[in-house]
Parts: C-alpha cells; sequence; structure tokens
C-alpha cells in the first residue's frame, strides 16, 4: 500500500487506494499477507493468466447464450482465421521491407567500394 | 518367491521409483531450466530440453542396470526364499505396465506415420536427391497429396514436398526451405520424437511443445548463413502458412510450418532479425564441464563401485519388506 503511494499512484487518495484494493482482494484478484500492522498485496494471477481466465469465461457465457452452440464456435474459428491471415500479411510485408533495406545496404557497400577502388 | 521372480520386481519398482521420482522433477523444474538457456543458442537448447525429456528413463535404467542388478545378482543369497512385499510388488507392476504402454504406443505411431508415408508415396509425381553431408543424400519427393514440406521416416528419412509449395516458393526459398528440413534429417529429430513416444509421463507436454518449437529454430538458424538466406527462410515459412490452415505437427515427422501460427510469427521475427552476430559461435552451457565432469563421475564411480552396491543391495532389501 505505501509502496503504491508512494511510486505509482502519486495522485490517488490513499482511502480510494486501500478501498480499491480490499475490493479486489475480497473479489479474488488478489491476494494479501499480513506483514506487522500493514497488508502485502499480490495479484492472484498473472497477466496471461489472467487473459486466459477472462477469455474462457466470455466463451463459457457465449456459448450458454446461444440456441446453437456451435454457432459462436465457428465465428470464433472465422475470427482467428481472419487474424492469422492478417498476421501472415503483416509479415510478409516486412519481409519484404526488410529485403529491400537490406539491397539498399548492399548497393551502398559496392558504392563505397566502387569509389574505394578509383 | 524364486530367485529370479524377485530380481524382476527389485528390478522394475526400483526403475519405476527413480523414473517417477524424476519425471516429476522435471515437470517441475524445466522451466527454470529453460529460461536459464535461453541465452544460448536454439540448438543448445533443443538438445537441452530433450535431454530433460528424456533424462528420468536414461537415468532410472543407468542406474538400475549399473548398481540395481548387479547388487542383486551379487549379494542376494539365492537359496533364500523371501517374501514380496505389496508396495514393491505393485511398482512392479506399475513398472511393466508403463514399459508396455511406451512400446504400444511406438508402435502405433510407428504404423500411423507408415500409412501417411505410404499415402503420400501413392500420389508421388517425381524425385530427386539432395547432398546430407560427404558421403550420404536425402531423397526429396514431390507428392500431390503431402503436406507442404515434411521430412518422415526414422532410419531412412526423405523430404516430402507438396506441388503447391514447389509452385509458390521463388528457388531461393526453396533451397533455404529444403536446408532446414535436411537439418531436422540431420539431427535425427524424428527418431528423437520416436523416444518421447516410449517415456511418456503426465505433465510432459509444455516441455515437449518448448522443445519442438527449439528444435525449429535450430533447424532455422543452422540452415541460414547470411542475412539474405534468413529472408529467403522467413519468405518461405510465410509462404506455405499462407498455402492452407496449419495442422499440427504429424506423427513421427517435422513440418517446416505447423500451426499455431504464433510460432511461425516467432521464428520469423528471429530469421527477420538475423544479422551476422548469429554466425559467432554461441557459447555451449556444457561443453566446457563436462568432460571434467564425467571423468570425476566415472573416477568416483569406480573407486566407490562396491560401497555403492552393498548400500543399493541394502535399499532394495528395505523396499523388498
Amino acid at each position: 500500500m505505501r509502496e503504491l503511494v508512494e511510486d505509482d499512484c502519486e495522485e490517488l487518495a490513499y482511502t480510494t487506494l486501500m478501498t480499491t484494493l480490499d475490493r479486489l482482494f475480497k473479489k479474488g484478484m488478489l491476494t494479501r499477507t499480513e506483514e506487522g500492522r500493514a497488508f502485502r498485496y499480490a495479484p492472484r494471477l498473472s497477466r496471461e493468466e489472467l487473459h486466459r481466465e477472462t477469455a474462457g469465461e466470455a466463451f463459457r457465457e457465449l456459448l450458454d447464450a446461444s440456441p446453437a452452440s456451435s454457432l459462436p464456435l465457428s465465428s470464433l474459428v472465422e475470427v482467428l482465421g481472419e487474424r492469422d491471415a492478417q498476421l501472415l500479411d503483416d509479415l510478409a510485408k516486412l519481409v519484404q521491407r526488410k529485403r529491400r533495406e537490406l539491397n539498399e545496404l548492399q548497393k551502398t557497400r559496392q558504392r563505397e567500394r566502387g569509389k574505394g577502388v578509383e | 518367491m524364486t530367485f529370479a521372480l524377485r530380481g524382476l520386481v527389485v528390478t522394475f519398482s526400483v526403475a519405476v521409483t527413480i523414473y517417477v521420482c524424476l519425471s516429476i522433477l522435471v515437470v517441475g523444474s524445466w522451466r527454470d531450466v529453460w529460461r536459464f538457456t535461453k541465452r544460448y543458442s536454439a540448438a543448445n537448447c533443443a538438445d537441452l530440453l530433450f535431454a530433460l525429456r528424456i533424462a528420468p528413463m536414461v537415468v532410472a535404467v543407468a542406474i538400475t542396470a549399473a548398481f540395481v542388478i548387479p547388487s542383486f545378482l551379487l549379494l542376494e543369497p539365492r537359496t533364500l526364499r523371501e517374501p514380496i512385499g505389496g508396495v514393491p510388488l505393485a511398482l512392479g507392476l506399475c513398472g511393466v505396465t508403463a514399459i508396455i504402454i511406451g512400446l504400444r504406443n511406438s508402435v502405433q505411431a510407428l504404423k500411423r506415420a507408415s500409412r501417411m508415408v505410404a499415402r503420400w508415396a501413392g500420389a508421388a509425381v517425381g524425385a530427386s536427391f539432395e547432398r546430407l553431408d560427404e558421403q550420404s543424400s536425402v531423397a526429396v519427393l514431390r507428392s500431390t497429396v503431402s503436406p507442404p514440406l515434411t521430412a518422415a521416416g526414422i532410419l531412412k528419412p526423405a523430404v516430402w514436398l507438396s506441388q503447391s509449395a514447389e509452385a509458390v516458393l521463388t528457388e531461393a526459398e526453396l533451397r533455404g526451405a529444403l536446408r532446414h528440413e535436411m537439418v531436422h534429417v540431420r539431427r535425427r529429430d524424428n527418431l528423437r520424437k520416436l523416444m518421447l513416444q516410449l517415456v511418456a509421463f503426465p505433465g510432459m507436454m509444455a516441455l515437449e511443445s518448448a522443445w519442438l518449437d527449439a528444435a525449429e529454430m535450430a533447424a532455422d538458424d543452422a540452415a541460414v548463413s547470411s542475412a539474405s538466406e534468413a529472408l529467403d527462410l522467413a519468405g518461405a515459412v510465410i509462404k506455405l502458412s499462407q498455402l492452407g490452415p496449419l495442422d499440427t505437427p504429424g506423427e513421427l515427422t517435422t513440418a517446416l510450418v505447423h500451426s499455431p501460427v504464433e510460432s511461425v510469427d516467432a521464428r520469423v521475427q528471429r530469421l527477420v532479425a538475423w544479422d551476422e552476430l548469429h554466425k559467432t559461435p554461441a557459447k555451449n552451457p556444457a561443453s566446457r564441464y563436462a568432460f571434467g565432469l564425467a571423468a570425476a563421475s566415472a573416477t568416483m564411480l569406480v573407486l566407490a563401485y562396491g560401497h555403492i552396491l552393498f548400500a543399493m543391495h541394502a535399499a532394495t532389501e528395505l523396499l523388498m519388506r
């Protein structure tokens, strides 16, 4: 708590921070251990684990809400396919750009070598 | 209980106990070792992950063969009719079952891989040979139904190339992609995959997946020797990924591209960032100390072998009761 006030959350009131941390602890997002008269809070999950849990919860809700459970799944597959295609296109552009840079560099080196010979 | 049967129970129960304990240790600690080895070359990283994966079985077999069996044969009275406790009997049965399951998994994987290759061979349209090293070469077979680029086979591996892959790649990209598969053949990655089938243990999937990623990166590194070649290989990886939905790598085969697309992303980013620094030999974590350590361990083992046999026999006696 004291570390937060001193480092990252200087502009927030002490009581606001305390209430927020307490609420996050009660929701199970944080763990806390007693250190003297104070508490040390720590995240219960890593960022990756939190993303996975949130996504899993959202998918479960989506599947429960849909009468035909295959519909959300097929949409999800479609979205993932589009995302993968976009990622591959971006990578292809990256390789092309890098190749152009490499060609430029080689031409520059050749010119410099030519000047050196002259 | 006869001497031979007691010997078998002792052998299998000790082996399975060591195997399970070491496997649990590996499952719990491999990530720390992996983080530490990330500073070394991908090939070293892949070798270390593979060594970690099979270490429980290798160590269990080595200890059993070097100490447990000799201590039993030399120190156990043959005439004694000693009863065997329920725990060693159950452990021994677990050991036999684990071996049977491992063998069954391997045979089934071999059969499935053979059927798959036979299907590709049925649609083969041509073949050529690529030089592997000074003495040997590897067949490159073209097929209409094979995955874009795959190395398959254990004893006599071949590289399979689909017609669509050949059509879409430039000559330089195809050369880079073939060199990548040749590295898998040289490193005997398919044989390593078969060995993994023998040593099944729950919780090892993540380690195996990390090894597969490291093996792909090791093959990428060994297949390129300049920034231009790295870009050619990156181009091949992207083009083959775009040919169709990415599949998981087939059993006992290595493919240039496979799911998930994130692994393609990581490999392409590495290849794009290739520079001359990659050619400076990476530090080998083991070579510096391995020889000295092995020599010292061997000397100590030879000197203390008698004592170790007595201690091992005492331990197995405790286990049997």
